[in-house]
């Protein structure tokens, strides 16, 4: 063990105990504790092997940018892979369990592969795997799937629930160190609405690193804010991106840090903002410096080292050497030493430094001018830069600090185009396009002192951009000594791994190995590489792959830049994005008035679009399509009852109702007598059936309009458009009123009496009340309207019925139809008749057809304007040949029919002459029978043809008829 | 005509409270009312305001408002339309006296059965239709008598801010939806808890 | 994610809104031909940059407006109810 707990220090509370497992060893840390940091004080070293090569891998951040210590976090169905041990709250009975690792975490078999490094070098997806094809199933997906793996998901479904949140607020302030809080104070207490996110469960940033003395303006600052009612805090919520018009997304963990959430508690929040002025305050992350073995367990981040050592009390090493080429990782040094635990080396690239006295002074070896040439976990090697030979230095911790680069991830999501700065060796945000401002750190402001003053002065100024001036005075921390310049500096070269990107294990020699194969274009050589697409983003080693990119091609960091930033700033989960919207809460349901009648009386209920509609109503001992039959056959002889209930219906009112509506139909309802009906067809402009249905007047500026259930919305957004726009100078009026009535279809040749017997006020006999009426009368006392129109083709009557009224409505037709042996019936059986009757549905108004090719070119009126007119005369669309709509039945009775199967001559013939829409099988026929779109169909109409459907490979020979397969002559309907 | 068989659209199986703390952070009432859209014909809307004005005692509110007047409420639905909202016992006149003194210069459409209402208070109602609704509903933006059209729980949504101590919304929704909006209601509220209040039957 | 500014209603998410591309092509005259109308329902410029659209807003004020957005920035400079003109130019 050479990491441990240190006797005093940090923001952990060493008085409580929490135990926790990890890879099935039972141990302890405190509260305040990540996963990471108690590992460390347990003197864990190793806690996972690398994505390809399977190296040994430990604790290399402190944060999100985390590579290598990526867990199996919980177990059973709440297991979540690939965790970052960095950012899990230890928590008592956590389990955890390293990954990537076969048979165990300290043998892996697949080490091997770091032998057989070649094979992986970059692009070796695209040159090992490509052939023979019939390899990849058998051989390389299997080996590529247990060579290179991540964790393993939950194989159960997720018992936790997840929802999402909106919030608005006058500035967002992304972060919370000393730029945050002295921009959420200073805008808080100008009077804004401020929203302060911070991704980790304590507030302060980078002020946890401070000494206990300057813990003070932490405190303060955080009671002033709990003391301003219009500043929320919300801490474990990651900012994760930056999208248009200010709107910001993030997840909270709401109860990430408990076994299991507490009842009606959710796990996670998925959020977003809706900011007038966002001020980010992210930060820096710190990036590596390539070098052979840069990844070993050992080596760490200075920054992270200096994280466990001041915020959670462990030391993460015992000899150390210190890597940097800038002033940062001094106050690491100085913390290693001050944990005395062993020898201390710091260095530095750089060949002068003034800070050198005052470590020397404190016991450490300062070697200025120098580089570390490689680290093999035990011993480093260290030379004069660029100079030969070399000295052996015993360390069990490597901490490297290439420099910091501002988090300038979200800025750049938001549209600033990073700005290269030179004395900082990296980009900063570049001008704000959106209304956001970075501070601190993540505007490449170091410092404590700095970076409050220019949060302040960002809090501020983001509140009086959106309307708030009143100003605050509060005290800052003093700003800190200026920093010695960086020595921009990338690798140390030598024989041997030297790694960019530790999570996808990417090497310096991949990125100058895609440069020679072409891959040159930073964007092209991370893809060709996989260089920073790991769930780290290349927070550690992006730039520095650049850097090398740079070299190779013989041109500044500058000019090859980096990767476009875009979200996710950190991985999130699927049900935090889901939110509350799975399972019974995935979409929106409706429901008719009659839906609880339905299910009490044992409907088989289906959702057909937002819709639940009832297929059919089974009777004990029923199976497959007994029910369907017996309600098709019921309605067919005597009489049955529908909710029909979901078609649209549109209320159109206006002096020019008339006139609109002769617009939209290719018929002419102008000409409609009031208290009549008439099926009409409306089309597309492009000339495409859009939608069908039947329109009733009601009164001289009064109709009503039904549309399919489908195309309710479309059809009333489309009288919208054309009403507004194009005609702005009709006087027209809509409405839908869907919800207002509920639609009772009575079917079949009782249909007639059985009303007859409920209705007061309109005599139904059929001179009086002809197919095609409509009127209006009681029923049970309520006031109803009668439509005599039929989809089933059968005598048939809607009823409209104010829907808070339709169950009375529908129980007292169920007992006037008693004595005929009423049957409800669903949508199965109505699909049949329909299909019996040739009535055009969903599969045949499918936006491929047109109105002749429905077999109604006819209803087209010969003159005045229509919508899709003009373009219905196309000749690829007025071309007879088209396919168009027929019957079909099978020669052979006994076979079955397929939607979807393709109609041809010959079995062999390979050309299609058309589909086959909509199949049945029929109770006036005893066989299936079909609908059918087919080229030429009335010059085929009493031939045999051929269904093929090669999906079931059958092929049956079908005769060609007219789609009315029940009473062409419509006799029935009108009886 | 009898309002007998008038009753709540929810199934009377349906729970009263749930949640964490099982009720008083978020009232739902589903309430019955009586509910009639206008729509001014074109160019007759100033004789619409006058109407109203002069027979109902309704002054129509601009855009994000509602207006309450002796016999009811105004909420601006579209531009020259308004849902009129009367209490359930004059479901059954409303529309017909208000075609009746609008005479030609609207078009009345009684959706008395076609919406479902919801009022919802407590003090937690803001944060329940945050986690349903995108608008910004704070007191700053969304004061009493803000009215707007918009979704909520996936649906579209009339609400608006009713004159209360605590909040206190009215939520409009097409009677389809009820059963589905409430359920979204529920589920957004517990983690805080909710009670629900059916529609009484008429007569009872 | 856009804002959409609704002369009627104010700024709301473009959740509430549906889209339908060009606001500038014109329904032809009924008798103006097939070209006509081939361009009504075909031809779009295209640009990137300013372009006027049609948004209905239909979980809102059910009217379709017009916006002038840029397809570039996505920044909306301007929009107006379904009969009212656009302003001239946007810089």
């Amino acid at each position: 063990m050479t990491s441990k707990r240190l006797p005093s220090g940090g923001s952990v509370d060493r008085a409580k105990t929490i135990r926790f497992s990890f890879d099935g060893r039972s141990l302890t840390g405190h509260p305040g504790d990540t996963l990471a940091s108690a590992l460390l004080a347990n003197g864990v070293r190793l806690v996972g092997r690398s994505f390809k090569y399977h190296r040994p891998r430990g604790i290399m951040t402190a944060g999100p940018e985390e590579p290598n210590a990526l867990v199996e976090l919980r177990d059973g169905a709440r297991r979540e892979p690939n965790s970052k041990a960095t950012e899990i709250e230890l928590h008592d009975g956590l389990v955890s369990a390293s990954q990537n690792r076969w048979p165990s975490l300290s043998f892996d078999l697949m080490a091997v592969n770091g032998l057989a490094g070649s094979v992986f070098s970059a692009g070796f997806y695209y040159k090992t795997f490509m052939w023979p094809k019939s390899f990849w199933e058998k051989l390389y997906e299997p080996l590529i799937r247990r060579a290179a793996g991540l964790g393993r998901a939950a194989s159960e479904p997720d018992p936790d629930h997840y929802e999402a949140m909106h919030a608005h607020c006058d500035v967002l302030v992304v972060g919370s160190g000393a730029a945050g809080l002295a921009a959420a104070r200073s805008a808080g207490e100008a009077g804004a609405r401020v929203i302060v996110c911070e991704r980790d469960f304590l507030l302060g940033g980078g002020l946890l690193l401070l000494s206990p003395a300057d813990e003070a303006w932490r405190k303060e600052m955080l009671a002033s804010l709990e003391g301003l009612p219009n500043v929320e805090i919300l801490t474990r919520t990651n900012v994760f991106g930056y999208y248009d018009h200010n709107l910001l997304g993030a997840v909270e963990r709401v109860a990430d840090h408990k076994v299991q959430p507490d009842p009606h508690e959710v796990r996670q929040r998925y959020r977003t903002f809706r900011a007038k002025q966002v001020v980010l305050a992210t930060g820096a992350s710190e990036r590596l410096i390539a070098l052979p073995g840069n990844d070993r367990p050992g080596t760490m981040m200075a920054g992270a080292a200096l994280t466990y050592l001041r915020r959670f009390g462990v030391a993460p090493g015992r000899n150390a050497v210190v890597f940097t080429n800038n002033d940062s990782a001094y106050e690491t040094a100085l913390a290693l030493a001050e944990a005395r635990t062993g020898k201390v080396t710091l260095v530095d690239v750089r060949a002068q430094s003034s800070l050198a006295d005052a470590l020397t002074a404190r016991g450490i070896n300062v070697r200025l001018g120098c580089e570390v040439t490689s680290f093999d976990g035990k011993t480093a090697m260290i030379r004069r830069r660029g100079g030969a030979g070399g000295e052996k230095i015993v360390a069990d911790l490597l901490s490297l600090s290439g420099g910091w680069n501002p988090n300038v991830q979200l800025a750049s999501q938001s549209g600033a185009k990073p700005r290269w700065d030179a004395t900082l060796a990296s980009h900063v945000p570049g001008d704000p396009v959106q209304a956001e401002r970075s501070a601190g750190a993540a505007n490449g402001s170091f410092g404590i002192g700095a970076a409050a003053q220019e949060g302040a002065k960002a809090g501020r100024d983001a509140a009086a951009a959106a309307g708030f001036e009143k100003a605050s005075e509060f005290a800052l921390p003093q700003p800190g000594r200026a920093e010695q310049p960086i020595a921009p500096f990338w690798e140390v070269e030598g024989p041997g791994k030297s790694f960019v990107d530790l999570q996808h294990d990417v090497t310096a020699a991949d990125i100058r190995l895609a440069h020679r194969e072409g891959f040159s274009h930073v964007e092209h050589a991370k893809r060709y590489t996989t260089h920073g697409m790991a769930t780290d983003q290349g927070k550690l080693g992006s730039l520095v792959g650049s850097a090398i990119l740079a070299e190779a091609r013989g041109e500044t960091v500058d000019a090859v830049g980096v990767p476009t930033h875009r979200p996710y700033t950190m991985p999130v989960a699927f049900g935090a994005l889901a939110g509350h919207a799975s399972g019974a809460h995935f979409q929106p349901v409706r429901r008719t008035a009659l839906h609880d009648w339905h299910l009490r009386n044992g409907a088989a209920m289906q959702p057909t679009g937002a819709w639940m509609r009832p297929f059919f109503y089974p009777k004990p001992g029923e199976t497959g399509w007994d029910p369907i039959f017996r309600e098709a056959r019921a309605v067919r002889s005597s009489v049955g009852i529908c909710d029909v209930s979901t078609l649209g219906k549109i209320d159109v009112q206006g002096p020019d109702a008339a006139t609109f509506l002769d617009r939209l139909y290719i018929n002419t309802f102008s000409t409609l007598a009031v208290g009549k009906c008439r099926y009409g067809v409306m089309l597309r402009e492009d000339g495409i059936v859009f939608d069908d249905g039947t329109t009733s007047r009601l009164a001289e500026d009064h109709f009503l309009v039904t549309t399919t259930t489908g195309n309710a919305a479309p059809v009333l957004e489309h009288m919208e458009f054309h009403a507004q726009t194009v005609w702005p100078e009709l006087d027209v009026q809509f409405c839908s009123v869907t919800d207002q009535w509920a639609q009772i279809a009575v079917a079949g040749p009782k249909s007639r009496e059985t009303l007859a017997a409920a209705v007061e006020g309109l005599d139904l006999a059929n001179e009086a009340f002809p197919f095609m009426s409509a009127g209006e009368g009681k029923i049970s006392g309520v006031p109803v309207r009668l439509f005599r129109i039929s989809f089933s083709g059968e005598l048939a009557y809607e009823i409209a019925v104010p829907s808070g009224r339709a169950e009375t409505v529908w129980e007292a037709i169920l007992a006037a139809g008693k004595r005929f042996g009423i049957v409800p019936y669903g949508l199965e059986a109505m699909s049949l008749m329909r299909i019996e009757k040739g009535h055009a549905a969903g599969p045949e108004l499918n936006g491929q057809t047109t109105a002749a090719d429905l077999g109604m070119g006819r209803m087209m009126k010969k003159s005045g304007d229509v919508i899709g007119r003009v373009l219905a005369g196309r000749p690829g669309l007025a071309d007879p040949g088209r396919p168009r709509l027929v019957g079909i039945r099978p020669v052979d009775t006994s076979k079955r029919l397929r939607g979807g199967a393709h109609i041809v001559r010959e079995p062999s013939s390979g050309t299609s002459m058309g589909w086959v829409s909509s199949v049945t099988q029929s109770i006036e026929h005893n066989c299936w029978i079909g609908l059918a779109l087919v080229e030429n169909g009335e010059s085929v109409k009493g031939q045999r043809l051929v269904a093929i459907s090669p999906l079931h490979d059958e092929s049956v020979e079908v005769t060609i008829t007219s789609p009315h397969h029940v009473d062409p002559e419509n006799a029935r309907v009108r009886a | 005509m009898s309002a007998l068989d008038r009753r709540s659209r929810f199934p009377v199986s349906r729970s009263l409270s749930g949640g964490r703390n099982g009720g008083d952070a978020l009232t739902i009432t589903e309430q019955h009312a009586a509910l009639v859209q206008v729509t001014a014909r074109k160019g007759r809307q100033n004789d619409v305001s006058a109407t109203l004005s002069r027979t109902f005692s309704i002054e129509l509110p601009a855009s994000d408002r509602v207006a309450s007047g002796s016999t009811g409420t105004a909420i601006w639905v579209q531009p020259g339309s308004w849902l009129i909202r009367a209490s359930d016992d004059q479901r059954e006149e409303l529309a017909a006296r208000l075609r009746q003194a609008l005479d030609g210069s609207a078009a009345v459409v009684d959706q008395s059965h076609g919406r479902s209402v919801f009022e919802l208070s407590g003090k937690h109602a803001q944060s329940v239709l945050a986690r349903l609704c995108r608008l910004d509903l704070h007191d700053r933006v969304f004061p009493p008598g803000s009215s707007a059209s918009t979704i909520v729980g996936h649906v579209s949504c009339q609400l608006y801010r009713n004159e209360a101590p605590v909040p206190f919304f009215s939520l409009i929704v097409g009677s389809t939806f009820a059963e589905w909006l409430l359920d979204e209601l529920q589920g957004a509220a517990a983690s805080h808890g909710w009670s629900f209040q059916p529609a009484q039957n008429a007569a009872a | 994610m856009h804002l959409i500014p609704c002369p009627y209603c104010g700024e709301r998410p473009q959740e509430e809104f549906h889209y339908r591309g060009d606001a500038t092509v014109r329904r032809p005259a009924p008798d103006s031909g097939e070209q006509a109308f081939y361009d009504y329902v075909y031809t779009r410029a295209n640009p990137r940059g300013w372009h006027d659209e049609w948004w209905h807003h239909y979980a809102g004020c059910r009217q379709w407006i017009k916006v002038r957005r840029n397809t570039l920035t996505h920044v909306v400079a301007a929009s107006a109810g379904p009969a009212d003109a656009l302003p001239e130019a946007t810089p």
